[in-house]
């Protein structure tokens, strides 16, 4: 099967963010909402033990979410007291997420293009890197992300644990920690593990790196 | 971070010597465990070892915080290994950490995290530092990280360390333009109270201008009622429009001067405050 472009990728995802309902526009198609709920609350407890049990209003934790869609993970995170900004392609992504506010702060870009003076203590992003299918661009992203994680501090990223890329449909690609760990090595990152997501059967779970370097 | 969460932090304490003399008040504030030692510090003292723990409260407030002078000495006889968890008073935006980190580098120990601390009303402790004395680099540590501390872990190697120095520079050089647009934004601040406060005060003098006015206003009205009350004023007024209009004046003027004669000795009546 035939790969989309990324202006077709792109296209595609900014409808599907017009069309859809609010998870399922950004969760698994496959599933209704109500199944998207769940979904979305069991990589959020997922991230949450990644990025840990505490938080303070005065000095708090600065989380970048990559590829936030319609926000839900942004507006979860920014409720326990952190900061976090919110990127995404989408156009009607961002401005429902404007819409709805919250608390984070989110910005239209790509994730390879993302630029800020500030290191985030979390870079985190769910399921988003296996929808870039230009693989140039999905290491641009990849390292774009992890420059952006302070010395300490983790790189999250959803995608399959498997050796290997592996296509699905028309418009996912998922890559495998033969991928993702030399690349990120070379970045001065720490591989600490990757946990599958254990729902229904779903492939896919959570990498997290650390910055060591 | 609660504060009876920071003694866990800082690993399994043997002994705490509190440098601050409160009494109980520190020891309860942070739970210590019963089954570490808890004393007062004394110069010269019980030689610490590695398991000793210093803790003290340091603050603006010389009647229930101490100075990093004061802690200093007790810093000092902390063996390698030994920690210390301090206590400060100061809220974190104004942190003047300066006189701390000096006496903490001189006694050789590492600042390993400074955590921001919850319920600050109820026992005025900003945020606490947590600092060990070593003989190498410990392993770096992440704000809000609450992991024991493990001062046997690896320590930071070349590639962090110049990571660490980059993110430093770095993170020197944008802190600078904010500094500076903080202070600006403080002048406007002031500027602005200031400027608030002048007003206030020209419209307090224009609110007493304006009660003044009212009053002789008020004054002169009530003469104006007096006046037209007066049985002087009704003739000349009735005399005045009988002349005005003559035809009518022949009967308006006898009816209206009789009128008055009939309710001499009674008062006239006066005018609505609006007329």
């Amino acid at each position: 099967m035939t790969l989309l472009t990324d202006a077709e990728a792109s296209k595609y995802w900014n409808e599907r963010h017009q069309q859809e309902t609010d998870l399922r526009s950004g969760g698994d198609i496959s599933f209704d909402e109500a199944t998207n709920y769940m979904f979305y609350l069991r990589r959020l407890t997922m991230l949450m033990d990644r990025v840990g049990l505490q938080n303070n209003p005065v000095a708090p934790l600065y989380l970048l979410d990559a590829g936030c869609g319609k926000g839900y993970f942004s507006r979860e995170l920014a409720k326990f007291g952190h900061q976090v900004d919110g990127i995404d392609g989408s156009e009607a992504a961002i401005a429902h997420c404007r819409e709805l506010g919250g608390g984070p702060r989110y910005h239209r870009t790509t994730l390879s293009g993302w630029r800020t003076p500030w290191l985030y203590d979390v870079v985190f992003t769910v399921d988003v890197l296996f929808h870039i299918l230009d693989d140039a661009e999905w290491e641009r992203s990849t390292r774009n992300l992890a420059s952006l994680v302070r010395l300490g501090g983790k790189l999250i990223v959803g995608d399959w644990g498997e050796d290997g890329d592996h296509v699905y449909g028309n418009y996912q690609v998922v890559r495998g920690r033969d991928r993702y760990l030399p690349l990120l090595d070379a970045c001065g990152m720490r591989f600490d593990g990757w946990e599958p997501y254990r729902f229904r059967r779903s492939p896919i779970g959570l990498y997290t790196f650390t910055r060591i370097g | 971070m609660l504060i009876h969460e920071l003694l866990p932090l800082v690993g399994d304490a043997q002994s705490v010597v509190e440098v601050s003399q409160s009494g109980d008040a520190l020891r309860e504030l942070l739970r210590a465990p019963a089954a570490s030692a808890y004393r007062a510090y004394v110069p010269d003292g019980e030689k610490m070892d590695a398991g000793t723990v210093v803790v003290a409260f340091l603050g603006p407030k010389p009647e229930a915080h101490i100075d990093a002078e004061t802690v200093a000495p007790a810093l000092r006889e902390l063996p390698v290994g030994g920690r210390a968890l301090l206590l400060l008073g100061w809220p974190v935006p104004e942190l003047p950490y300066h006189r701390l980190l000096d006496e903490l580098v001189t006694a050789g120990l590492q600042v390993l995290q400074v955590v921001p601390l919850d319920k600050v009303s109820r026992h005025g402790a900003h945020c606490a530092v947590l600092a060990a004395r070593v003989d190498r680099l410990a392993p770096l540590r992440t704000h809000l990280s609450d992991a024991p501390l493990d001062l046997a872990g690896e320590a930071p190697d070349l590639r962090a360390l110049l990571r660490l120095t980059g993110e430093y520079v770095f993170g020197d050089l944008l802190s600078r333009p904010l500094r500076r647009n903080l202070a600006a934004a403080g002048d406007r601040i002031k500027e602005q109270d200031e400027r608030i406060r002048a007003l206030e005060k020209e419209i307090a003098a224009r609110d007493a201008t304006i009660a003044k006015a009212e009053s002789r206003l008020a004054r002169a009205r009530n003469d104006l009622a007096d006046l037209r009350a007066s049985t002087t004023f009704r003739i000349g007024n009735t005399v005045v429009q009988g002349a005005r209009r003559p035809t009518r004046g022949i009967v308006s003027v006898p009816v209206g001067l009789v009128r008055i004669w009939r309710k001499r000795g009674t008062p006239g009546e006066r005018p609505g405050p609006q007329s």
